[in-house]
């Protein structure tokens, strides 16, 4: 017979796992309820839990180091950005050029994010290959579209049925990396540039040292602009 | 002339430095982390300004050294908010100066809790005066609640934003006080350094405006010829005399090769956490429990300043991220009579609201036409509150050495207990209501609080001050009680918290400490 305090370890640890359980269910019900997953809080939800994070590729793999991408590299990473900035730009030398610009920094600086760029090109080439018999970088624009939408659309727009649950819980691990490191990388290079602040009404980004007078009034520019 | 030694080149350490050194004394100053070069900072503001998250750059690359543990309820996320390297924690700080109040210093005296700190505001009070010159504060004498002011601020304040003038608009309709920040950050040219230009990258200020004691004070102390400061250098130990004083301290070099720093005078000023594990580190016969802790409270009655936050969506635009510095805060309940039940906070508008657009694009899983209409909705409309919340001292949070982790140079980490008790619970929930008060009063369609959503870096409490040796470690001129020629000069050595950050009280400390030793 147990002592009473091993009994109630026992039953203590019998409740965590159970409430671990219904929590995990909770999760996963309100994602397939949800028409679009929340990204923000899948991560917060998982960020607890080495095994996940592990099994979701969550973190970076620091191991793989840094280095430059190759031009080729760069030229499919350009033409995912096209897709991922507003269409307005897609054509547009400095919004591309913010996107790529920043993840070549991230390449040469961040331990594992040249591979995650690496991952993803082929990733695109892979599907491009099969879908139209060339590379991504090759493709015309709508093509582009078409094929992102069809390959991360699937991942963050989840039905009733959960079609995005499935790409990230069972075959697709590869789509959420590139959406969480590739994709959004070059998002982010875009609108943290001068270009993507003027979008937001900012005449000058942030870490232009303008002054003190501006950020007493509204910015100057109409939003959208 | 004596010859002193400093462990620790932050901001208590240098200006201790270039005090002694004007008055004539020998220093060396002991420091863990490296010289940063403004090619080094360049660098980290421009990867800021491209959409970097770093954090806090200010980390050594042999992470080990920083190493730490949390064992408590609460998870202390210590190098994200403390900086190893000449200039300390300041290279990375926001730079807030308000002043501890009168009544910080009597909590016994005046609500019963807690003990009395063994100086008062007044004795402190011509000390704050030097220390706001010496690093250049601006401000101005529009806090009805602060103690009495034997000067003024060398500099003007910093002026309103967008966001204070919206929610100073409510404070005066609800009879509540918003003021300017006095802050470590140039309004004018001041001390050879531009006025702040607004880079909005505070971390890492590349005009110079933001007051970083690497600047401030470690350059005019080796200008002096009297002050050398051994960088990417680590304390192990210090090491006694057969007469029951410190008699060398021993460090190491990145190679772990150990030295020995000789001197007639010991000060450690290596923070909250640090200083009281170095003591911990120099445990020895005649101190089995650590150096100086004969009464067994070195490392305990850990102390922080809880952050929680309140945001109000408004239907116009508040343009936030311009600067991401603090320009009001509000000492209305600060100053408070109820102290006796409630912890006091300090309130003050943020100039950072909401996700940039970049974090907007990162989380909200949309991209092309559909993500930019996400983020023209959503970025700039809103506001947001934050309290720094008063907490009492309690023995049971403290820093212990870790049984089980060791450092780079093998000694045991710092291992933390940290939790926080009803009265600081009380005070949050408070600060809570407030904050949503005065943003619905501003207009805000709706006010969320979030729970304790930051934990500064701000370590009080573990080497604490007191006239009773055996319940703290420092007297009332930061001497330890047990080792005659051993100073602290740390955050550490709070009696009690208050709720004002703790640089412009640190650096005020130093100088007392600095005229005291040097017969000043």
């Amino acid at each position: 017979m147990q002592p009473d305090s091993a009994r109630r370890g026992v039953s203590r640890r019998l409740f965590l796992v159970a409430l671990a359980g219904l929590a995990s269910l909770l999760a996963v019900g309100t994602l397939i309820r949800s028409r679009w997953i929340d990204l923000r809080a899948l991560e917060d939800g998982i960020k607890d839990s080495p095994r996940l994070r592990r099994w979701l590729a969550i973190d970076l793999d620091a191991s793989s180091g840094v280095g430059d991408l190759s031009a080729e590299q760069i030229a499919a990473l350009r033409a995912l950005a096209a897709v991922l900035v507003p269409s307005r730009y897609a054509e547009n030398e400095e919004a591309l050029s913010a996107s790529s610009d920043f993840a070549r920094e991230l390449s040469r600086d961040v331990p594992g994010y040249r591979l995650e760029f690496e991952r993803a090109v082929a990733l695109l080439d892979a599907r491009s290959r099969s879908r139209y018999g060339r590379e991504f970088a090759s493709l015309g624009l709508n093509e582009r579209r078409e094929l992102v939408d069809d390959v991360v659309g699937g991942m963050v727009r989840s039905g009733p049925v959960g079609r995005g649950l499935r790409y990230v819980l069972s075959d697709g691990r590869d789509v959420w990396r590139l959406f969480r490191f590739a994709a959004r990388g070059l998002m982010v290079g875009f609108y943290a540039s001068a270009l993507g602040w003027r979008l937001v009404g900012y005449p000058n980004p942030p870490g232009d040292c303008v002054g003190l007078a501006e950020f007493q009034q509204p910015a100057q520019l109409p939003v959208g602009s | 002339m004596s010859e002193f030694c400093i462990v620790g080149a932050g901001a208590a350490g240098c200006a201790l430095a270039l005090r002694l050194a004007r008055r004539g004394q020998r220093v060396t100053v002991i420091e863990s982390g490296p010289r940063y070069t403004e090619e080094q900072k360049e660098r980290f503001f421009l990867q800021y300004r491209s959409g970097r998250d770093l954090g806090n750059p200010y980390r050594l690359p042999e992470a080990s050294i920083e190493a730490y543990r949390n064992d408590g309820k609460v998870n202390l996320p210590l190098n994200y908010e403390r900086s190893r390297g000449l200039g300390g924690t300041t290279l990375f700080w926001l730079g807030n100066t308000p002043r501890m109040l009168p009544d910080d210093f009597r909590m016994r005296s005046r609500f019963g809790v807690a003990e009395d700190w063994p100086i008062s505001y007044d004795e402190l009070e011509p000390y704050y005066a030097q220390a706001e010159v010496e690093i250049g504060i601006a401000g101005t004498d529009d806090n009805p609640f602060a103690g009495h002011r034997s000067t003024p601020y060398p500099m003007p304040p910093i002026p309103f934003s967008l966001a204070d003038k919206l929610i100073k608009k409510a404070t005066d309709r609800l009879g509540y006080d918003l003021h300017h920040t006095p802050q470590a950050r140039n309004s004018v040219g001041y001390g050879g350094r531009s006025e702040c230009l607004g880079c909005a990258f505070c971390m890492v200020c590349p005009s110079g405006a933001k007051a970083t004691f690497d600047r401030t004070h470690a350059l005019p102390a080796e200008q002096t010829g009297r002050v050398r400061f051994l960088t990417d250098c680590t304390a192990l130990r210090l090491e006694l005399d057969a007469s029951g004083r410190v008699a060398r301290v021993v460090y190491a070099g990145l190679d772990r090769v150990e030295h020995a720093q000789e001197a007639d005078v010991f000060v450690v000023s290596s923070g909250g956490i640090e200083t009281p594990r170095l003591l911990l580190l120099s445990a020895s016969a005649r101190f089995p429990d650590g150096l100086a802790n004969r009464s067994g409270v070195l490392g305990r009655h850990l102390m922080n300043h809880p952050v929680a936050n309140t945001t109000g969506t408004f239907e116009q635009r508040l343009d936030p991220f311009r600067v991401i510095f603090e320009s009001s805060e509000s000492f209305q309940f600060y100053a408070t009579g109820t102290r006796a039940e409630t912890a006091a906070f300090l309130w003050n508008v943020n100039n950072t609201g909401g996700d940039r657009p970049a974090e907007i694009a990162e989380t909200a899983g949309l991209w092309g036409d559909a993500l930019l209409s996400r983020i023209e909705t959503d970025f700039g409309h809103t506001a947001s509150l934050s309290a720094g919340v008063d907490q009492l001292p309690d023995p049971r949070n403290r820093i212990r050495l870790d049984p089980h982790e060791v450092d780079y140079f093998g000694s045991p980490v710092p291992l933390i207990t940290y939790d926080f008790d009803g009265y600081t619970q009380r005070g949050l929930e408070r600060a809570r209501q407030v904050m949503a008060e005065v943003l619905i009063e501003a207009g805000a369609r709706n006010a969320e609080g979030s729970k304790v959503n930051w934990w500064p870096g701000h370590h009080l409490g573990t080497v604490r001050m007191g006239n009773d040796a055996a319940r703290s470690v420092v007297d009332r001129n930061l001497r330890t009680h047990d080792v005659p020629n051993l100073y602290l000069c740390t955050t550490g050595v709070w009696t009690t918290g208050g709720c004002a950050n703790p640089t412009l009280t640190l650096t005020a400390l130093a100088l007392r400490l600095g005229d005291h030793l040097s017969g000043g």
